[in-house]
């Protein structure tokens, strides 16, 4: 799938006007949805998202977030009640279907005629934008389904609906992929597949939106990423920035006299705490200054390392769901507390998690969000 | 162009429209061996044997005609000079006898009755104060075992011969006196062609609810938005792709049953007769069957994509079947002319006749007819089928697909 990704280049361009703005532009998106009896559940709270072209720019949040609602209201499947949205440039849904040739997406699980041959199913698609009939099997090949392409989909599993699903996306040959939780159901060989895949095609210059749940993956692939939590965006930058903004600042130290070194930097006035044989220094603006502090007493470091934040970590402390003992979550409810109470009926945004400075996607939404944390912190 | 070409592919591709065709095919075969089934050529032998004994029930009527008018109390005697040959059964003779002036109700079910005379056909609907048409009972389905009584006739009924003149009855023809059936081409062909319309129409509301019901359950309706965002156009694409299909389809149908009923009627009974005049009448037939498939399955569709389910549209069918054509029908006599099923027939037969009854408190009725035309029929049935058609293209435009 990988070696295949390299053969996307012959894509159509996105029209010349709109090839310097951002693949994606969300700004203030609101949508409620209306239940029965007047019920009405906020699914997206004033969202903002930037995606830069070229990149893999993921796209995280708990269950419930808005995050599958924010891209169907992109893709013009859901009508949004207020914010501005623009793909390269062109405000959509007003201008989705100039732009939307040049998009390729899944959204939530595929869906197929179950009676249809896989190769059929994409013969219909590929009917419908005008693409060419060998494109189909040039996508089948890419996804590996090539020799499973007269088997009907009802007999496909999971997997190879998504291998499908993808195939189905490349038909247009996109300059943006959007793809919502791609790896379900995938063997680990093709998570790898989709993992090269979308690198192969985002250094051909398309840009790849990846909604998912797997953190490593997206720590592996994404070159940016975005984190939403109840309808609202938390925070927006690289990887690594976001990684360092959920860091700890702690920093693992071995050295052969452990206590008189503890009391040492202690009385240097950095917190220290024993973790067996190993020092954990906290709140350490610059680590060498630990090498420092102990030398002079002639006690000589042999491992200093900084504790840095997975994106998993960063991710439920952000959106507030790291799982509390003894307490079942619930979907849309952050575990930690002051993060409970849902304000989505008295119009009041929510607290702000810990992290929300990190990242540049700055909005008048964001800051208030910080304002409101900062307070409460 | 492309779109609902796509479209047309896939509804022809589905499993279910190919087991629809194939019931249809069904069904289109069994009207073809019921139109042979019984049915044999007519000699010059059988033609001569009928004729006469039409000839001879003829002259009965009359005879009893002119003893009603001469004040009924005599039996009626039977003329010698126009007996009937020996070899007449004497069932055909007496089930020939007019006796009941039933309402001929017009209906898209296909008969194997001659076409109704309308020439001076003595009523008993003396009460109803109309003059009603008489329906023959044809030879052809005799099932009376009485047996005619030899020399005498039976004395006329009050009121049977009101009106009259005994001189231009002119029934039954030798084709009513037949001791066998035979299909004949011309007679039968437009009443089955208005029952192959009903097929149509059958079949197009089911698979116009699944064809797109189906797309809804499977999901496959939003993955087709991402290809094409503008609704209206999916909208449309789909609608024109089912019409498509119905009209290749209904056009086929008909060609092959007109074909083969010809084939029949040439080999097993009487092809002859088809004038310009029959085959301009069949072809509007045709028309008129295409265009109520049309409609119905534009219901159909409209119906399972609003509500986003196949069997919605079923439910909705028998909700209008159970409350409507029999429930509306029971209560308010009045409401007849607003079923589909009366503006249907009004359509596909070119008009049709409501008979209301009026009874007052003494138990006297009154009947009342209401007329429908081809085309009041036409308008309501189409009507609904456009209102059905917008409100669905309404809902799909707005909705979001979740």
């Amino acid at each position: 799938m990988a070696a295949a990704a390299t053969r996307l280049g012959s894509r159509d361009t996105v029209p010349a006007s709109s090839t310097t703005a951002p693949a994606i532009e969300i700004q203030g998106l609101r949508k409620t949805f209306r239940r029965g009896l007047g019920a009405r559940h906020v699914a997206l709270d004033g969202l903002d998202l930037v995606v830069e072209p070229g990149r893999v720019h993921g796209f995280l949040g708990p269950n419930g977030s808005g995050k599958t609602t924010t891209i169907r209201a992109l893709l013009g499947l859901v009508r949004a009640d207020e914010g501005t949205m623009r793909l390269f440039g062109h405000q959509v849904p007003e201008a989705l279907p100039d732009v939307i040739r040049h998009i390729g997406a899944v959204v939530e699980s595929p869906q197929f005629f179950p009676h249809f041959s896989g190769r059929r199913n994409l013969r219909l698609l590929a009917q419908t934008a005008g693409v060419k009939r060998r494109r189909v099997d040039e996508v089948l090949e890419i996804v590996g389904l090539h020799d499973r392409a007269k088997d009907a989909v009802k007999a496909y599993s999971l997997g190879m609906r998504q291998r499908l699903a993808i195939a189905a996306t490349l038909l247009k040959e996109p300059s943006l992929l959007i793809l919502d939780e791609p790896n379900n159901g995938l063997d680990p060989a093709g998570i790898r597949e989709v993992r090269d895949l979308m690198r192969g095609l985002a250094d051909g210059g398309v840009t790849v939106l990846l909604s998912s749940h797997i953190l490593a993956e997206v720590q592996q692939v994404c070159d940016s990423v975005s984190i939403v939590s109840r309808g609202r965006h938390v925070v927006t930058g690289p990887v690594a920035e976001v990684l360092a903004a959920g860091a700890s600042g702690d920093v693992r130290v071995r050295v052969e006299d452990a206590e008189y070194a503890a009391t040492v930097l202690t009385e240097a006035g950095l917190p220290v705490r024993r973790d067996g044989e190993l020092l954990i220094v906290s709140d350490v603006a610059d680590p060498s200054w630990i090498t420092q502090v102990l030398a002079r007493r002639r006690l000589f470091v042999s491992e200093l390392t900084p504790i840095g934040a997975d994106l998993e970590s960063v991710f439920l402390d952000l959106t507030g769901t790291t799982p509390v003992p003894g307490r079942s979550g619930q979907v849309g409810e952050p575990f930690a507390a002051g993060l409970g109470a849902p304000p989505r009926t008295d119009g009041k945004p929510p607290p702000p998690p810990r992290h929300a400075t990190a990242g540049p996607a700055e909005t008048p939404q964001r800051r208030e969000a910080d304002n409101d944390g900062q307070d409460r912190a | 162009m492309r779109l609902w070409w796509v479209e047309l592919r896939r509804l022809f591709g589905r499993r279910f429209t190919r087991l629809a065709l194939l019931l249809l095919i069904g069904l289109v075969a069994a009207m073809v061996v019921s139109a042979g089934y019984g049915s044999r050529k007519t000699s010059e032998n059988d033609l001569a044997r009928a004729e006469q004994a039409a000839a001879q029930e003829r002259s009965d009527q009359r005879a009893r005609c002119e003893t009603a008018h001469a004040g009924g109390a005599a039996t009626p005697q039977r003329d010698r000079s126009a007996a009937p040959s020996p070899t007449v059964p004497a069932s055909a003779s007496a089930s020939a006898a007019p006796r009941v002036s039933a309402t001929p109700r017009t209906t898209a079910t296909p008969s194997t009755s001659a076409t109704p005379r309308t020439t001076a056909t003595p009523s008993t609907s003396a009460s109803a104060g109309a003059r009603a048409l008489a329906t023959p009972t044809p030879a052809s389905t005799a099932t009376g075992s009485g047996t005619a009584p030899v020399g005498s006739l039976e004395p006329p009924l009050p009121g049977e011969f009101d009106g009259v003149d005994c001189a231009t009855i002119t029934y039954p023809t030798a084709t009513d006196m037949m001791d066998h059936r035979t299909f004949s081409f011309r007679d039968e062909m437009p009443a089955r062609a208005a029952f192959l319309a009903a097929l149509l129409a059958l079949v197009g509301y089911l698979v116009g609810a699944s064809y797109v019901g189906a797309e809804w359950q499977h999901g496959t309706m939003a993955g087709l938005l991402l290809w094409e965002p503008r609704r209206v156009k999916v909208y449309v694409a789909k609608l024109f792709a089912l019409f498509a299909g119905l009209i290749a389809v209904g056009v086929t149908t008909y060609a092959v049953g007109f074909a083969a009923h010809w084939a029949v009627a040439d080999l097993l009974g009487d092809a002859g007769g088809v004038t310009r005049g029959l085959q301009g009448s069949l072809g509007l037939v045709v028309v008129r069957g295409i265009a109520l498939a049309l409609a119905i399955a534009a219901c159909g569709f409209a119906i399972a994509y609003a509500v986003r389910l196949s069997a919605a549209a079923l439910g909705a069918a028998i909700a209008y079947i159970v409350g409507a054509e029999i429930g509306l029908r029971v209560l308010t006599q009045e409401s007849q002319r607003w079923l589909l099923t009366e503006n249907i027939t009004a359509w596909l037969n070119r008009g049709t006749k409501i008979y209301l009854s009026d009874c007052d408190s003494t138990g006297r009725c009154t009947e009342k007819i209401l007329d429908l035309t081809m085309w009041q029929g036409g308008a309501y049935v189409g009507g609904l089928a456009l209102v059905l058609a917008v409100v669905a293209a309404i809902v799909f435009a707005r909705r979001d697909v979740t």
